[in-house]
C-alpha cells in the first residue's frame, strides 16, 4: 500500500498534475488491486463548487502499463470528469458531495498491470485543488 | 470462446462526477456484444459511448420507484473493434457505479430480445419472468442497484455467472451477471445482499444469438476434425453450444473435385466417428455425351442392330390410288383401269358378264362384247345343257355366221303372235351365235341335273329353243308353262297333246298322230 498527497494549490487553466509534480502519482504494482485518486471540491480561492456548472472543470485519470519498467505502453484504465457547482449524492439533493474521486479496482480485469499512474487535469478555468491518492 | 461467454470487462466508481470512463483491457472481437451498466441517482437522459465504436444503444433505463439508485443497461454490437474507452454519462452529476463487459458473438443485427425491471425491498430480489425468442438462443444480462452501499452482492441463480462485481463499495455497489440460454425459453434471476433488508432494483436484458458461421478456438476433445464445408460449420455450432472451443479447420489447398459418392462416404464415415479418408482424386475422364450413354443402353435390351437392307433395284412407284383403283372394279363391277405395261385391252366389265347370265336366264339376247363376235343367246347355251342332261346329243355349236343383227324383243313377239293367233309363223333366221362362256354353262348343267323331270317341263316352257318329244307317246303329254318355241312330236303319237300356257311357236307333228293336239285351249286340227 502506498498513499500520496496533493497539496492545496490553485492551478491555472489546463494545468496538469502528474507524477512529475507529485511522484506518488506513479506507483509500481505488486499485489495491490485498486487505485484511488481524490480531490476536494471546496478548497482554495477557486473551489470547484464556485465554477460554472456546464463546463468540465477537472478530470481525474488512472492509467496502467504492463511494462515492468513503467516507461512505455501506458493505457487508459479509468477516468472521471466533473463540473463546477454543487453536486449531490441523492435524488433529493440533500446530501452535498464534498469531493471528486475515482476508485479503480483493476486487479480482476488487468492481471498484467505493472505500473499505475494518476493524473489531474484542469479545465478551462483556474481551480484550487487539494487531494490524495492510494494504491491499495 | 463459446457464443455468449464473457471475454473481458472493467468496473469502477466515481464520486461527484458528471461522467466517467472505463477502458477495455484489450482489443475487442468484431462479432462481440459490448454491454455497459450504470447505477447512479439519476439515469434519465443518460448515455454511453466509446472512443472507437461510437454511441451505444439503450437496453433498459429504469428510474426506480424506491430509494435505490436508478439503473440502466446499454449495448453495442455489429463489427466492433479497437481497445475502446467507454464513457458513461448519467442523467445528472453524482456518484456513478459502472461496469463494462464484452460477450462473445455473433449476434443478430438487432440483437435486443427481452428487457425488464423489478423494484423490491429485502435482502434479495428476483426479476420478473421473461421469455426469450431467439431462434438460436439468447444471452441474458442482469444488473442491480441498492439503497445501502458497501454490501456484498451475489447471484446464485442456476445458469447465471457474476461477470463484474464491484462490491462492497462505499460509493456505489455495481454488479453485472449473465446467462447463456439455448434454446430460448423463459428466465428469471435472483440477486442477494449481505446486508440488511434494503430497497433494491434489478434489471434484465437478453440478446439473440446469430447462427454460427466459421469457427474459433481449440478443438473440442470429443469431436473429430471434420472435413471443410458445411459439416464443419455444423460441428462448430454444436461445439459452441457445449461451451467447448473448436478449432477452425485448416485451410486446405484447392482439392480435386469429389464425386457425390465420395462426399457421401466421407460424411457417413465422419458421422460414425471414424477418420475420414480422403478419397482418391478421380482421373479426368473424357466427357460422355448423353447420346452415347443412351445408345449402349438402348442397344443392349434390343439386341443387335438391324443390318441395313441391301439396296434393291429401283422400281417404279405404284401409287395407292392405282392399287385402289385396281381393287375397286373387282368389288364394285366398275371398269378396271388398265395398268401400265401391256397394251391397253378392250375393257371387259363384270357387268357385261353378269348381263350375259341374266340374259341367258331371261331369254334375252346377250350383249355383244367383242365387236367381232356375234351375241350368244343364253337360251342357246341352256338348251345345250338340257340336251346333255337328257343324254341327248348336244347341239353342235356351229360356227356362227357373220355377225348377225340381234333379235329384238319386238321380233320375238312377232314370232310368238302368229303361233298364238294361228298365223303363219314368221320365219326368222335363227342365229346361231358361237358358244361363249362355256365354263359358265357347265356350271348351270350341274345345277339342273338333279331335277330332270321338272327341268324338262321348265325347259320346255321357258327355253325358247325348239323342244322335242321322243319315244312312245301313249298318253296325254302335257306341256306346262309357256311354250314359245317350236315343238316337234316324233314317233307315234297316239294320244292328244295338250300344251297348256302360251304356245306361241310352231308345232310340227311327225309320224302318225291319231289325235288332235290342243294348245292353250285352242284345238288345232291334226296337222298334215
Amino acid at each position: 500500500m502506498s498513499s500520496f498527497n496533493i497539496p492545496l494549490t490553485t492551478l491555472p487553466a489546463h494545468a496538469v498534475i502528474d507524477d512529475s509534480v507529485i511522484a506518488g502519482l506513479k506507483q509500481q504494482v505488486a499485489t495491490e488491486s485498486q487505485f484511488d485518486l481524490v480531490v476536494a471540491r471546496n478548497v482554495g480561492t477557486a473551489p470547484l463548487d464556485g465554477l460554472p456548472a456546464g463546463l468540465t472543470a477537472i478530470s481525474l485519470v488512472a492509467e496502467w502499463t504492463a511494462d515492468p519498467a513503467g516507461v512505455t505502453g501506458w493505457q487508459d484504465g479509468e477516468s472521471a470528469q466533473t463540473s463546477g457547482g454543487p453536486i449531490f449524492a441523492d435524488k433529493a439533493q440533500t446530501i452535498r458531495i464534498e469531493t471528486f474521486e475515482i476508485h479503480w479496482p483493476f486487479r480482476d480485469n488487468f492481471p498484467l498491470v505493472k505500473w499505475i499512474r494518476g493524473r489531474v487535469v484542469v479545465g478551462p478555468n483556474s481551480v484550487s485543488v487539494s487531494g490524495s491518492g492510494d494504491l491499495i | 470462446m463459446a457464443q455468449g461467454s464473457p471475454l473481458q470487462g472493467n468496473k469502477g466508481t466515481a464520486i461527484g462526477a458528471t461522467s466517467m470512463t472505463l477502458a477495455f483491457p484489450g482489443a475487442v472481437t468484431g462479432t462481440s456484444l459490448l454491454v455497459a451498466t450504470m447505477q447512479t441517482p439519476n439515469t434519465v437522459g443518460g448515455s454511453v459511448s466509446d472512443n472507437v465504436n461510437g454511441s451505444y444503444s439503450t437496453g433498459i433505463n429504469h428510474s426506480t420507484t424506491n430509494t435505490a439508485d436508478d439503473i440502466a443497461g446499454f449495448f453495442k454490437s455489429g463489427n466492433v473493434s479497437g481497445t475502446p474507452t467507454v464513457t458513461i454519462t448519467p442523467g445528472g452529476a453524482g456518484n456513478i457505479g459502472a461496469t463494462i463487459e464484452e460477450y462473445a458473438g455473433p449476434y443478430l443485427a438487432s440483437p435486443l430480445d427481452q428487457t425488464g425491471a423489478t423494484d423490491a425491498n429485502g435482502t434479495s430480489i428476483t426479476s420478473g419472468s421473461k421469455t426469450n425468442t431467439g431462434a438460436n438462443g439468447d444471452l441474458c444480462v442482469s444488473s442491480l442497484s441498492t439503497a445501502t452501499k458497501s454490501t456484498t452482492l451475489s447471484n446464485s441463480t442456476s445458469g447465471w455467472t457474476v461477470d463484474q462485481n464491484n462490491t462492497p463499495n462505499a460509493t456505489e455497489d455495481a454488479v453485472v451477471g449473465s446467462r447463456i440460454q439455448v434454446p430460448a425459453a423463459a428466465f428469471t434471476t435472483t440477486w442477494s445482499t449481505s446486508g440488511a433488508a434494503m430497497d433494491m432494483s434489478v434489471i434484465v436484458m437478453s440478446f439473440k444469438f446469430a447462427p454460427l458461421g466459421g469457427t474459433v478456438g481449440a478443438p473440442h476433445p470429443r469431436l473429430f476434425r471434420a472435413p471443410p464445408g458445411y459439416l464443419a460449420l455444423q460441428l462448430a455450432y454444436l461445439s459452441a453450444q457445449r461451451y467447448q472451443a473448436y478449432a477452425p479447420p485448416p485451410v486446405q489447398a484447392a482439392a480435386a473435385p469429389l464425386l457425390a459418392v465420395g462426399r457421401l462416404i466421407r460424411t457417413v464415415t465422419a458421422r460414425r466417428g471414424g477418420a475420414s479418408v480422403a478419397g482418391p482424386a478421380p482421373a479426368a475422364a473424357p466427357p460422355i455425351l448423353s447420346r452415347e450413354r443412351l445408345v449402349p443402353t438402348v442397344a443392349t435390351p434390343r439386341g443387335k442392330a438391324r443390318a441395313a437392307p441391301p439396296a434393291g433395284p429401283a422400281t417404279p412407284p405404284i401409287t395407292a390410288r392405282e392399287r385402289l383403283v385396281r381393287l375397286l372394279p373387282l368389288v364394285r363391277g366398275r371398269a378396271q383401269v388398265a395398268g401400265p405395261g401391256p397394251a391397253a385391252q378392250a375393257p371387259t366389265t363384270a357387268r357385261h358378264t353378269l348381263k350375259r347370265v341374266v340374259t341367258g336366264l331371261r331369254g334375252r339376247a346377250a350383249v355383244a362384247t367383242a365387236p367381232s363376235r356375234a351375241p350368244v343367246l343364253g337360251r342357246h347355251v341352256l338348251r345345250r345343257v338340257v340336251a346333255l342332261v337328257r343324254g341327248g346329243r348336244a347341239l353342235a355349236a356351229r360356227p356362227g355366221p357373220a355377225a348377225a343383227a340381234p333379235t329384238t324383243a319386238r321380233q320375238r313377239l312377232v314370232r310368238s303372235a302368229p303361233a298364238l293367233r294361228g298365223r303363219a309363223q314368221v320365219a326368222t333366221a335363227l342365229v346361231r351365235p358361237p358358244l361363249v362362256a362355256r365354263g359358265f354353262v357347265r356350271g348351270v348343267v350341274r345345277v339342273v341335273r338333279g331335277a330332270l323331270a321338272r327341268l324338262e317341263a321348265f325347259v320346255a316352257v321357258v327355253v325358247a329353243t325348239p323342244a322335242k318329244v321322243t319315244g312312245a307317246v301313249s298318253a296325254v303329254n302335257t306341256l306346262v308353262g309357256a311354250a314359245t318355241a317350236t315343238y316337234t312330236v316324233a314317233g307315234t303319237a297316239a294320244a292328244a297333246y295338250v300344251v297348256a300356257g302360251a304356245a306361241s311357236a310352231a308345232y310340227s307333228v311327225s309320224g302318225a298322230v291319231s289325235a288332235p293336239y290342243t294348245v292353250a285351249g285352242a284345238v288345232f286340227p291334226v296337222p298334215t
